[in-house]
């Protein structure tokens, strides 16, 4: 489904920095990752390249055996929309949009009928409990709702591959959980492929597989296996080795 | 670091945020200037322009001055409404309102002396370009040489240091601290989408129904009157129609999720209703101005057209004599030998015909009639150049200028018609028809007869002689100095039609510039409200397109989304103001009863014709920019 080989990123500056060194990466049809890391450890580059948002120094991006790097603007315009969903880190959403009006953007701009995007826009807010809000704008809404209606527009068009940037960085624990139970139907119900940045070792619990990042490199991964209680331990086990306390992480954000 | 050279750095740091608002300001001050470079130029002063014309230009001088304040304050509230977010930090951080107001006095203070100096510089090369236009294309005896202008430096900068220091008191002093929450929350916050009544959006239509009924319907000096009512009822329908139907459509387009939800439509209206507020009082304020703008040149070229082409219509040929009436045949001879002799002086081929006016009885006493013979009103039509007539024996045709304009009474043809032409034995010839020609000049009309009839006329009651001479094409130069010298000499009786629309054109010019001038001072200020409307709105719509991008957006969509924006900000405004010009100026012709639909096409076409090409421009440059800042 995806895969990585030698992605390697260097920002050139005053002083040229290798956010990124030789990263291999695959990802499995209907699989769900999650990406840990200290501050600074390149989460969001490594997301960025993924999510053609930003170019690789070196190094194959590969989505469903395309390149999406080596298509041409429009074509990777129209890759996006209908093949990503992305769940931004800042919301990304317009304020000049109703939520609904939000959520049905990346159908309208497919010319969708307005019947499906209706249905669709309804399906989606009422398993996402944000149904009461669907006419307010964006500006009325608290930031847990705005996080909600990012990832109904992020799923509307049923993407193959959802990346996520810290979709519960703003939640309290119940809505975090809420959001993560809501990604893993999603995962299990359409075999959406999963990959989430997070620092928060509880929404990393509910992947099956964490990768580690640190000073730009792949460090280690764990598995799953059947319980999930045990691999929440594993995490903090591992983030705890990494670098310390594991709480360090909570708090920073890009 | 001082509180003051916070705000001073704050302004030099933040460039691309006060470019806009500098460069409105510049412009007016640039716009005020070049007036000032013309209203002192001493061409003017001389004494040679007449007063009403240096009155109207004292009048345009004022109105521009008032209008450069309502710009500057317009201008002002718009950028500090795009700054509140940063006051809400600063607030927020510990500011006082006092520090803020303060803060904002001294950014103004500032960037009003900058644009006050660039403006200055920015005119004289503004008026070296109008000053160019104008020699090309009026004729201004006075040359309208460049001047260094000192007075018009030192009035400028006075009125403007003066403008920037009122408006900054005022602005300082009613920038009303909001509630910080609001601040903070600055753009995002709706500015409100503005209620639409439905009554209302009733009202604007029907106003403008029968603003444009009544200007379209009165006649003659009814135009006069109905002026003022006219332009009070349309100005109040063009903000209501940008106020309320614009946006009750709006909604309604809105609210049918068939067409909102349609491809980039959704990012189109939502964005429009979203600014609608700002957007309709822009949009008022330049459909207003432009249709000022073209009223004013559309009228002025129209009033010109209508004295010269009415002059031009009316002699078709190139020089005319007419003696006095108590004048012997020696003078006569005499006078037509030198107008022959200046003619030759000047090199002038032309054809020469000569005619015995005859008038004659009629039935009723005291008044006479000419009767013209058939070869003789051939002889001179071929000269002019018109159509020949060829008349039955014992036919008589009505001749009645299409030019000549009697006040009040029937038409002359209609008394012609009904009466006849007598001959010595008794007969009458009715006249069979009319035609309209300018062969011969005679206010009443006259009958053209078969030279047979004409034998049988009897003596006529009195006789002039009227002398014609048509000069080859291309001496268009030359005629006009022989018809200078004819002017001179033979003052009155011999008239040369090219050298007294000259005349005309001359004193007509300063009049003319001035209008040509002010309604492109007021055209090209309507166009810098677009674009500064615009461009404030830039670093939000970057935003936008940078978050619509990430979710996937084509180049040919976010083409389209950003050209039917621009376009509807363009024309919108544009299509009304030409309705309202093109209303203005038919009426006009109605109060003159004169056909300007070529004029008007003119005048309104060229406008539209710099605004589209205006729009290609900008839209060329706010696409690049949006389109890099999505890269
Ligand atoms: N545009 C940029 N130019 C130069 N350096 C950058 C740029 N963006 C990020 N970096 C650097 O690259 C490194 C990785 O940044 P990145 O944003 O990927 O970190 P992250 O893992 O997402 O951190 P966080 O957990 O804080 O969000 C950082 O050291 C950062 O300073
Ligand atoms: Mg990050």
């Amino acid at each position: 489904m995806l895969k990585l080989s030698k992605v390697s990123k260097v920002y050139e500056g005053k002083v040229a920095y290798r956010a990124l060194n030789d990263i291999n990466l695959e990802i499995e049809k209907g699989e769900f990752v999650a990406i840990m890391g200290p501050s600074g450890s390149g989460k969001t580059t490594l997301l960025n390249i993924i999510s053609t948002n930003d170019q690789p120094t070196t190094g194959e991006v590969e989505i469903d055996g395309k390149n999406p790097h080596k298509l041409t603007k429009n074509a990777l315009a129209k890759f996006r929309r209908n093949e990503l969903g992305f769940i931004f880190q800042d919301f990304n959403l317009m304020h000049t949009l109703t939520v609904e009006e939000n959520i049905v953007l990346p159908l309208t701009l497919d010319g969708a009928r307005v019947k499906v995007m209706k249905e669709k826009a309804s399906k989606l807010a009422v398993s996402l409990g944000i149904e009461s809000i669907m006419n307010k704008r964006t500006y009325e809404i608290s930031g847990g709702q705005a996080q909600r209606v990012a990832i109904a527009r992020a799923m509307i068009h049923e993407p193959k591959l959802l990346l996520a940037d810290e979709p519960t960085g703003n939640l309290d624990s119940k809505a975090s959980k809420d959001v993560m139970s809501m990604l893993v139907s999603i995962n299990e119900k359409e075999k959406t492929s999963l990959l989430m940045v997070t620092h928060d070792p509880q929404a990393a619990s509910y992947s099956d597989r964490v990768v580690f990042i640190r000073d730009g490199k792949l460090h280690s991964e764990i598995h799953r296996g059947e319980n999930r209680q045990a691999f929440f331990q594993k995490i903090i086990d591992m983030l705890s080795l990494m670098g310390g306390d594991g709480n360090d992480f909570s708090s920073v954000r890009v | 670091m001082t509180f003051r050279q916070f705000a001073f750095n704050n302004v030099l740091r933040n460039k691309r945020l006060y470019i806009a608002y500098f460069l409105s300001s510049m412009f007016t001050v640039m716009v005020f200037f070049t007036f000032a470079i013309f209203a002192f130029h001493p061409a003017f002063s001389g004494g040679s322009v007449n007063e009403n014309a240096l009155f109207g230009m004292a009048v345009a001088g004022g109105i521009i001055y008032v209008f450069s304040f309502f710009f500057v304050l317009y201008s002002m509230s718009s950028f500090l409404q795009s700054r509140k977010k940063e006051f809400g930090l600063l607030i927020m951080l510990g500011a006082s309102n006092k520090q803020i107001r303060w803060m904002v006095f001294l950014e103004n203070i500032f960037i009003g002396f900058l644009a006050t100096v660039a403006g200055i510089l920015a005119g004289l090369v503004f008026a070296k370009a109008i000053l160019l236009v104008a020699e090309n294309v009026l004729i201004i005896s006075e040359s309208l040489y460049f001047y260094f202008p000192t007075l018009a430096i030192v009035i400028t900068l006075v009125s403007f240091i003066f403008l920037f220091f009122c408006i900054s008191v005022f602005v300082s002093v009613i920038l009303r601290t909001n509630k910080l929450v609001n601040l903070i929350k600055g753009d995002k916050q709706s500015k409100g989408e503005p209620k639409a009544s439905v009554i209302l959006s009733i009202l604007a239509a029907l106003l403008l129904i029968v603003g444009y009924g009544t200007a379209l319907y009165v006649k003659g000096v009814n135009v006069v009157v109905a002026m003022v009512p006219v332009i009070i009822v349309v100005t109040l329908g063009t903000y209501l129609l940008f106020t309320q139907l614009s946006v009750y459509v709006i909604r309604q387009l809105k609210r049918n999720k068939s067409i909102f939800w349609r491809k980039t439509n959704m990012l189109l209206f939502s964005d429009l209703s979203f600014r609608m507020k700002d957007n309709a009082r822009t949009f008022f304020m330049v459909a207003i101005i432009s249709t000022v703008a073209f009223s004013a040149i559309g009228t002025l070229y129209g009033f010109q057209s209508y004295l010269t082409k009415g002059i031009k219509e009316v002699n078709p040929y190139t020089v005319t004599y007419s003696p006095w009436g108590g004048d012997s045949e020696e003078i006569i001879e005499q006078d037509i030998n030198e107008i022959n002799a200046i003619l030759q002086e000047e090199n002038i081929d032309a054809k020469m015909e000569s005619i015995e006016l005859t008038y004659f009885d009629t039935h009723e006493k005291d008044r006479n009639v000419l009767i013209v013979r058939a070869s003789d009103y051939n002889r001179f039509a071929a000269l002019g150049g018109e159509t020949e007539l060829s008349l039955k024996e014992n036919e008589a045709i009505v001749v009645e200028q299409s030019g000549a304009v009697v006040a009040g009474g029937p038409k002359a043809s209609e008394v012609l018609m009904k009466s006849s032409v007598q001959l010595d034995n008794g007969q009458e010839v009715q006249p069979s028809h009319v035609v309209e020609s300018e062969v011969l000049s005679e206010i009443n009309g006259y009958y053209v007869v078969h030279d047979k009839v004409y034998e049988n006329l009897g003596r006529p009651v009195r006789s002039e002689i009227n002398v014609a001479w048509k000069a080859n094409e291309g001496q268009h130069d030359q005629v006009l100095d022989a018809g200078k010298k004819l002017n001179e000499q033979l003052e009155y009786k011999a008239f040369s039609v090219d050298y007294s629309l000259f005349e005309i054109n001359k004193a007509f010019g300063p009049i003319l510039f001035i209008g040509l001038f002010i309604g492109i001072v007021f055209f090209v200020s309507a166009g810098s409200f677009l674009y500064f409307r615009l461009f404030t709105d830039l670093e939000g719509e970057k935003q936008k397109f940078r978050s619509i991008a990430k979710i996937g957006l084509t180049q040919a969509e976010l083409k389209k989304v950003v050209n039917r924006q621009i376009a509807l900000l363009f024309f919108s405004p544009i299509v009304v103001a030409l309705i309202h010009g093109a209303v203005a100026l038919t009426a006009l012709s109605h109060m003159f009863d004169y056909n300007l639909i070529e004029e008007a096409s003119i005048v309104l076409g060229s406008f539209a014709l710099i605004q589209i090409i205006y729009f290609l421009l900008v839209r060329f440059f706010y696409v690049k920019q949006v389109k890099r800042s999505i890269m």
